[in-house]
């Protein structure tokens, strides 16, 4: 069977910032070729000289992503998505985002997209707008819904803060985060690394018991590397073994020495490590890529990390 | 108008004109398809005396009604679904057929394997809707695989949602375990495929459903179904949901000509039409021209559909607090903000909004929304109507007088769903107050019901019957003081239903001038009273003036 597409939910309430996030991955320059499922294109910002082709459902980027409107419904778009023409290298997707309705809960579409056999759930990304969420969160009309979104995030970005007073800010950021079990970025970082939603599972991390709760507002930091280099597998997993205390997870395509001919995946969540084979490359570059992620500014993780990079793909 | 034509004068052993300044005839004259008097013979001379006429005496032993009027139905949904077979937990009065109540799962499967060994073509695919766990049991792959090898039997679920399929349908449609895969929402081994496992094979039905024969026979049962009832006017509430121009011109091609005996008022949907980037300005520019599009039959006018909340009988609705008792949530169909945008567009603009609302926290935002409006720019006669109207609270019936608003409700809810919300989702308080109608009677509210054909069988005399006895399918009387009167509940079918569609000032009511549509009925609902009112049979209608017999099984 082929492998599953990865799947992220991208959710929030009108007016969160979805659509400026969905146009930095658009945009980002993370290699990945993206499928992108949104209610409409009104608002993707896409620059003309990238596209390469559109059509009334679908526009395909000159970096390989595309970026779909659901016409009947999601079901078909995503059945669409799955055709057997899009498993040849070519046509291939990496990652399918969609974008759900400001008023839906991001689970039940969750549920309703991963229950189609080939795509498997990665994660629930919700966007919060720092300044409107304590009215919206007291409507009579959307309160419960909204606070339902935030408490389905696997990741949880903050928007919108920068435009209030810092005091203020802080205060209304602690009110979301409070009682959530999410990794919580503000939205400037998630824009700027957007590998950062697409590398990292958390659905891994929810599955297991040690679920992180971002503590107060300590940010999170990450490492990532590409190397073209086969990596040793075994150095790789001694390496973990010796790592910080707050390593939170780490997630990655390997392209190893032992098996040079098909692709590892590599997971790192609720401290365990993974490594398993996965397809062959293919026509695809053998490339490694991993990213690493913990506390932000902390010098063991950040020493830790540099040691990967030193030892194992500086070669 | 030329006065040339022919009078008509139609007598009946009662008319009842639903018109309180002259509210019972036996004669009634016609003219170019318009009432010229209600009367007597004796009263109606004048007109005789100096016009030629002939006499109709074929109603002589018959009561007249004005013909009746549902406002809110879908014609091309419907379209899909009445080619099928009926397996019912119901009785479905149909032109073709009066399905009976089947109740347990034993009869459910006879009653397949009867039809199954009824049908001619032995490749024709056997779909058959209605079925419901809670009365028909678990039905299964190996059960549908014992009513047939080889053709396809499709069991389609009362909602929907779901359908149980036998192992020939699997091999008709090309699926097997391998192009499945693991879909928790798609049960192979027992053949059943729900919610978006039921996207999977509904894609390789669809093909067959909306071939353009079967559709058009779909469209025409509808006719069958709608004037099988005595309609002679219905809504088609929500033109536009799927494909605005395929459902005109289908609706135009099998319905506009003289073998359809009613008209139609389309009324768009301002949501779908405003498409998902809510543009209100473009959906608003479209609907204005649609009346351009008018015949005689079908009309489009100046009313737009909106929503609020989710499905009644998915319980999807929105509700105040205590909410559901297992906690799940109900959804807005439009987001709050977006809803309150587009009925500012098309309220600043004149237009009747008919709001689909069945939650009563969905009531609430209606209600939040048309004060504001109300605040904003005052309106009289906007006939802001609530459609479905499955809970509310007494507060919002009264607060719905005060805003002007008016009321379309789908009463059968409580008759189908009223025991089983009682014990799933509402509990007994709520589940029995839904569809308040006797509140919104007290507090002066127009008041019309409809039938959301299929959610309800389009029968106004059952609908009226559920209002003015609030009887559930087993039986019991839920809210007493929430009933319609008969009269009232008559009203509701007739002259208010056509208040709700803006048109009563040309029917709803036997007056000189309105249209001569009747509903012909063969005993008089007011001798039979409020008990006997789904029993009273219906022979068919006048459609402007000219009479059209029902076809009956």
């Amino acid at each position: 069977m082929t492998p599953k597409t990865p799947l992220t939910i991208i959710g929030g309430y009108l007016g969160a910032g979805k659509t400026t996030l969905i146009n930095a991955l658009l945009a980002g320059d993370h290699g990945q070729r993206l499928a992108v499922i949104v209610n409409d294109f009104g608002s993707i910002n896409i620059d003309a000289a990238l596209i390469e082709n559109a059509d009334g459902e679908t526009i395909s980027l000159a970096n390989g992503c595309i970026c779909c409107r659901i016409a009947d419904d999601l079901a078909t778009t995503l059945i669409g998505l799955a055709s057997p023409d899009r498993q040849q290298y070519d046509n291939r997707i990496d990652h399918i985002l969609i974008e759900t309705s400001g008023v839906a809960e991001p689970e039940k579409v969750a549920a309703y997209a991963s229950a189609l056999p080939a795509f498997q759930l990665s994660n629930i990304v919700v966007l919060v707008d720092v300044e409107t969420f304590r009215a919206r969160a007291k409507d009579k009309f959307v309160g419960s819904l909204v606070q339902r979104q935030v408490k389905a995030a696997d990741l949880l970005i903050l928007t919108k803060g920068d435009m209030l007073d810092e005091k203020i800010r802080a205060e209304r950021q602690a009110e979301i985060v409070d009682g959530v079990k999410a990794v919580i970025m503000e939205g400037e970082e998630a824009r700027s690394a957007p590998e950062r939603l697409l590398g990292l599972s958390a659905r891994a991390s929810v599955a297991s018991s040690d679920r992180h709760t971002h503590e107060g507002d300590v940010p999170f930091g990450e490492h990532s590397f590409t190397s073209d280099t086969p990596v040793d597998v075994e150095t790789l997993k001694r390496h973990f073994q010796g790592r910080p205390a707050g390593l939170h997870r780490a997630k990655g395509i390997l392209h190893i020495s032992a098996d040079r001919d098909r692709r590892y995946v590599l997971q790192f969540a609720g401290d365990r490590l993974s490594v398993e084979p996965d397809r062959a490359w293919g026509a695809d570059r053998p490339q490694t890529r991993l990213v690493v992620i913990g506390p932000k500014g902390d010098p063991d993780f950040d020493v830790w990390s540099q040691r990967i990079r030193e030892q194992l793909f500086s070669l | 108008m030329s006065n040339s034509s022919k009078i008509t004068v139609f007598t009946a052993r009662k008319i009842h004109t639903m018109e309180p300044a002259l509210p019972e005839a036996t004669a009634i004259a016609v003219r170019d398809g318009r009432i010229l008097e209600v009367g007597t013979l004796e009263t109606l001379q004048p007109w005789l005396d100096l016009h030629d006429y002939e006499r109709d005496d074929q109603f002589a032993d018959k009561v007249l009604l004005p013909g009746f009027i549902d406002p809110h139905l879908h014609p091309t949904m419907a379209a899909v679904l009445l080619p099928m077979y009926f397996i019912t937990a119901m009785e479905w009065k149909l032109p073709w057929e009066t399905v009976k109540p089947v109740q347990s799962r034993q009869a459910y499967l006879s009653r397949l394997k009867e039809i199954e060994a009824g049908m001619e073509d032995p490749d024709e695919p056997l779909f058959a809707w209605g079925y419901h766990r809670n009365w028909h049991g678990e039905i299964t792959r190996n059960d549908l695989d014992g009513i047939s090898a080889t053709r396809p039997v499709i069991a389609w679920h009362r909602s929907f949602h779901e359908v149980i399929v036998n192992s020939a349908t699997l091999k008709w449609v090309g699926l097997d375990a391998e192009n499945i895969g693991d879909n928790p929402q798609v049960d192979l081994s027992n053949g059943r495929f729900y919610e978006m496992g039921l996207r999977v094979i509904v894609n390789n039905f669809m093909g067959y459903l909306l071939a353009p024969e079967r559709y058009a026979q779909g469209l025409k049962r509808m006719r069958d179904v709608v004037h099988f009832g005595g309609h002679t006017t219905i809504g088609d509430m929500a033109t536009g949901l799927f494909y605005l121009d395929m459902e005109w011109e289908m609706t135009k091609s099998v319905l506009d000509n003289d073998e359809t005996p009613f008209r139609v008022d389309l009324i768009p949907d301002g949501n779908s039409l405003a498409g998902v980037e809510r543009k209100n300005e473009d959906a608003l520019a479209l609907i204005k021209s649609l009346p351009e599009r008018n015949t005689h039959r079908l009309r489009f006018g100046d009313h737009v559909k909106l929503f609020t909340d989710g499905a009644f009988f998915s319980q999807l609705m929105q509700l105040n607090e205590p909410g559901y008792i297992d906690g799940h949530h109900g959804e807005w169909i439009m987001v709050p903000e977006q809803f309150e945008d587009a009925a500012r567009a098309y309220w600043n603009e004149g237009y009747k909004i008919h709001v689909h609302c069945t939650g009563d926290l969905g009531l609430e935002l209606a209600l939040d929304v048309l004060e504001k409006l109300q605040w904003e720019r005052p309106r009289f006669g906007h006939r802001y109507t609530i459609e479905h109207f499955g809970l509310s609270t007494p507060e919002q019936c009264r607060r719905l007088k005060e805003l002007g608003g008016q009321v379309s409700a789908n009463v059968y809810y409580l008759y189908e769903l009223g025991a089983v919300y009682a014990r799933e989702g509402l509990g007994h308080e709520r589940a029995s107050q839904m569809a308040r109608l006797g509140s919104l009677a007290r507090a002066g509210v127009p008041t019309a019901l409809h039938s959301d054909y299929t959610m309800a069988p389009a029968l106004p005399l059952n609908s009226a019957w559920v209002a003015a006895n609030r009887i559930n399918a087993e039986g019991e009387v839920m809210a007493e003081a929430e009933k319609l009167t008969l009269d009232q509940a008559l009203r509701a079918i007739t002259i208010d239903a056509a208040y709700i569609l803006g048109r009563e000032s040309e029917i709803g009511s036997l007056r000189a001038g309105k249209m001569a549509d009747f509903a012909v009925l063969e005993a008089d609902p007011y001798e039979w009273g409020a008990e006997r009112l789904k029993d009273v049979p219906v022979w068919g209608t006048v459609f402007e003036g000219k009479p059209y017999k029902a076809n009956r099984p």
